[in-house]
């Protein structure tokens, strides 16, 4: 039984990933749409057949594979081109080479320190049992470092989100530890 | 359908802090998925780097204890645990080890040879650590799960077109089309998958920031407390010294967990009054590493540590190790996640390849990066050839021949003269390594444990080899219409 349920998500996740081509191809919301539908039942069945925990790693992940049978059927060929470009020798930059290590540093060690005691202090109110906090912690500090990192190369003044994100983290440090 | 409205100030900002991110964690990045990617089959490399030990598919009580017993007296030296690897553990091998080192059990109980896995380890070592010392490297390791979350992020938002574009793939032109399209049609198509990635990545090293922090905030710094809140705290007890009665232990677990698979076993303090011991299980459909169940000297059942339905926080945190592994289905789950990491790899190999095809000019990096993406391959071959005849130096044999390899790029005017070159290095090491591996082990090398790594890496290097042969006979056209 269990195989036959992998079978029926596979053919059904496939057939999904091609009606949200159909639908692309179409300019077919309606046919998108169903695609997606099959995409979520396929999951539903592979849930079903392999437990929620399997299940969902399997119909999350699988469908990334299905589609490249469309996207090869619209891949299009055109003549090779060579583009020749001249040879330049590497430059040294410091004011770039300065800049950047800056932003190294902010973006490797200080976001450790700052997201994981920001994510603490604020998984650490929420009402459920210390070991939940951490882990809810440990899974949330990879989320609040690409924010703040996505937030400070995105922001026309850099010098905004370093001092927010540098001003949150002594309070969290404060509220923490005293 | 409808088109997606991104503000472009955003979306071109968003590219920017993309390239820049990608452009710092490039050459790492790559290394670490690549290495990740092929150590998704370290159970399978552990069996094929000794193919000549017996494989079983169980292994009978008494087996077991007489190869405790023979181990204890050939080993008599301090060490603070004993463990029995199973045969259901993934490699179908019975071990008995201490903290220092391994022997494989023959069914008879008796111990058969030494377990030397130098180049496996140093494979899952240059994944988890890039070969820095252990704990800054875990956690330098896991910067770069962060640091792909944030490039997942900054790649969607610099992606306006992603409605637009989701099944387009333009090959061949200047490459740089090409290049794009795998990119982001990898890169959008498998977002869930490389965000577990990422998350479950950054998890190895931030756990200990965590539990640092945790223990100085609320714990008066007591690390070992904050431990184990997460992971069951060991039993304290005082017994009179005996050995260790593990039969009666294995047997009554196996009647507790009749689904389970037994993974290994532990005798931990051994000779001494607190000795306990502990049988990991692992649990049908479940993605936690294992339920474990506590035994005191006698054999007599303690109590079992509740990660199977314990506080929901302590089984996710014992989930992610099999998560971010893909070792919880079997062959199944390693084949998605080998295709899956390959996809990753490959999304860190275009990026740049994009990056350098949209520069004006060509400087000494154009040479360099397609170096790293295929001479890297070239290097482990080579490391794993050498581990064949001179243990313990793959690493230095990896990162030695690699670094020959960077060098040697510098000598060529074109960069698609020296990727072809190399893939033609990396098909003849491959071969190589195939044929001095036959070499050594004979007969065992046409045992199962080798051939399911030797095949496909035949077959690897015949795609290589047709690969190569096409370029050639381009070349060849291209020279005769000149």
């Amino acid at each position: 039984m269990p195989e036959l349920m992998v079978f029926f998500a596979t053919i059904l996740g496939f057939a999904g990933c091609g009606g949200v081509h159909f639908g692309w191809q179409r300019q077919s919301l309606s046919f998108a749409l169903a695609g997606w539908l099959g995409i979520f039942a396929s999951i539903v069945l592979w849930i079903v057949s392999q437990g929620i925990e399997f299940g969902l790693v399997y119909g999350l992940c699988v469908p990334s594979i299905y589609v490249w049978y469309y996207i090869a059927k619209e891949s299009k060929q055109t003549p090779e081109r060579t583009i020749v470009k001249p040879q330049t020798l590497w430059r040294f930059r410091p004011r770039a080479v300065l800049s950047n290590t800056a932003l190294v540093l902010f973006v490797l060690p200080c976001l450790l320190i700052i997201s994981s005691l920001v994510t603490i202090n604020i998984v650490y109110y929420l009402p459920v049992p210390e070991t939940s906090q951490m882990a809810i912690g440990v899974l949330l500090i990879p989320f609040m470092w690409a924010f703040i990192a996505c937030w400070l190369f995105m922001a026309n003044n850099k010098l905004w989100p370093v001092a927010i994100s540098a001003l949150m983290a002594l309070i969290s440090a404060l509220q923490l530890f005293t | 359908m409808k088109k997606t409205q991104t503000n472009p100030g955003i979306a071109k900002r968003a590219l920017s802090s993309h390239a820049w991110l990608g452009l710092l964690a490039s050459a790492l990045m790559y290394l670490i998925c690549l290495s990740g990617t092929i150590a998704v089959f370290h159970h399978e490399f552990e069996r094929w780097e000794q193919p000549e030990v017996t494989e079983v598919a169980d292994v009978n009580i008494d087996a077991i204890e007489t190869a405790y017993d023979s181990f204890i007296e050939r080993y008599p030296e301090d060490t603070s645990h004993y463990h029995v690897v199973f045969p259901t553990s993934g490699i179908p091998r019975v071990v008995m080890e201490n903290d220092h080192i391994a022997h494989f059990v023959e069914p008879d109980g008796s111990l058969s040879q030494q377990e030397q896995v130098h180049w496996t380890k140093m494979l899952v070592n240059l994944h988890l650590y890039l070969h820095l010392p252990e704990t800054f490297g875990m956690i330098f390791v896991s910067a770069f799960g962060a640091l792909l979350a944030t490039l997942i992020f900054s790649g969607l938002l610099a992606h306006p077109r992603i409605i637009k574009d989701a099944f387009r793939w333009r090959r061949g032109g200047t490459g740089l089309q090409s290049n794009i399209d795998i990119h982001n049609r990898l890169s959008v198509w498998a977002t869930p998958f490389h965000l577990m990635i990422a998350v479950t990545g950054a998890y190895f090293g931030i756990a200990g920031v965590l539990i640092t922090i945790v223990a100085q905030a609320f714990y008066d710094g007591d690390q070992d407390s904050v431990i184990a809140k997460a992971f069951a705290p060991e039993p304290v007890l005082e017994q009179p010294l005996l050995r260790p009665n593990i039969g009666k232990a294995i047997a009554d677990v196996k009647k507790r967990s009749p689904d389970g698979k037994l993974i290994f076993l532990t005798v931990h303090e051994p000779h001494t009054a607190g000795q306990f011991i502990e049988i990991y299980v692992q649990q049908p459909q479940r993605l936690i590493y294992s339920e474990n169940y506590r035994y005191d000297v006698q054999g007599s059942f303690i109590e079992r540590s509740g990660y199977s339905d314990g506080e929901t926080g302590r089984q996710i945190i014992y989930s992610i190790y099999r998560l971010h592994f893909g070792d919880f289905a079997g062959l199944p789950s390693k084949i998605l996640y080998f295709i899956l990491g390959m996809m990753l790899t490959v999304i860190s190999a275009t990026g740049i390849n994009i990056w350098l095809a949209k520069r004006k000019s060509k400087d000494a990096l154009n040479l360099l990066w397609p170096a790293t993406v295929w001479g890297f391959p070239v290097a482990l071959c080579t490391s794993a050839i050498v581990d064949l005849f001179l243990y313990a130096y793959s690493a230095w044999a990896l990162w030695f021949s690699f670094s020959i390899l960077l060098l040697v790029s510098f000598k060529y005017r074109e960069p698609s003269q020296m990727k072809l070159h190399y893939k033609k290095l990396l098909l003849v090491s491959i071969c190589t390594l195939v044929l001095v591996y036959s070499i050594k082990f004979g007969t065992a090398a046409f045992s199962l444990a080798a051939m399911q790594l030797n095949i496909p890496l035949l077959i690897f290097a015949a795609l290589l080899w047709i690969s190569t042969s096409k370029v050639d006979t381009k070349q060849e056209m291209k020279n005769v219409e000149n």
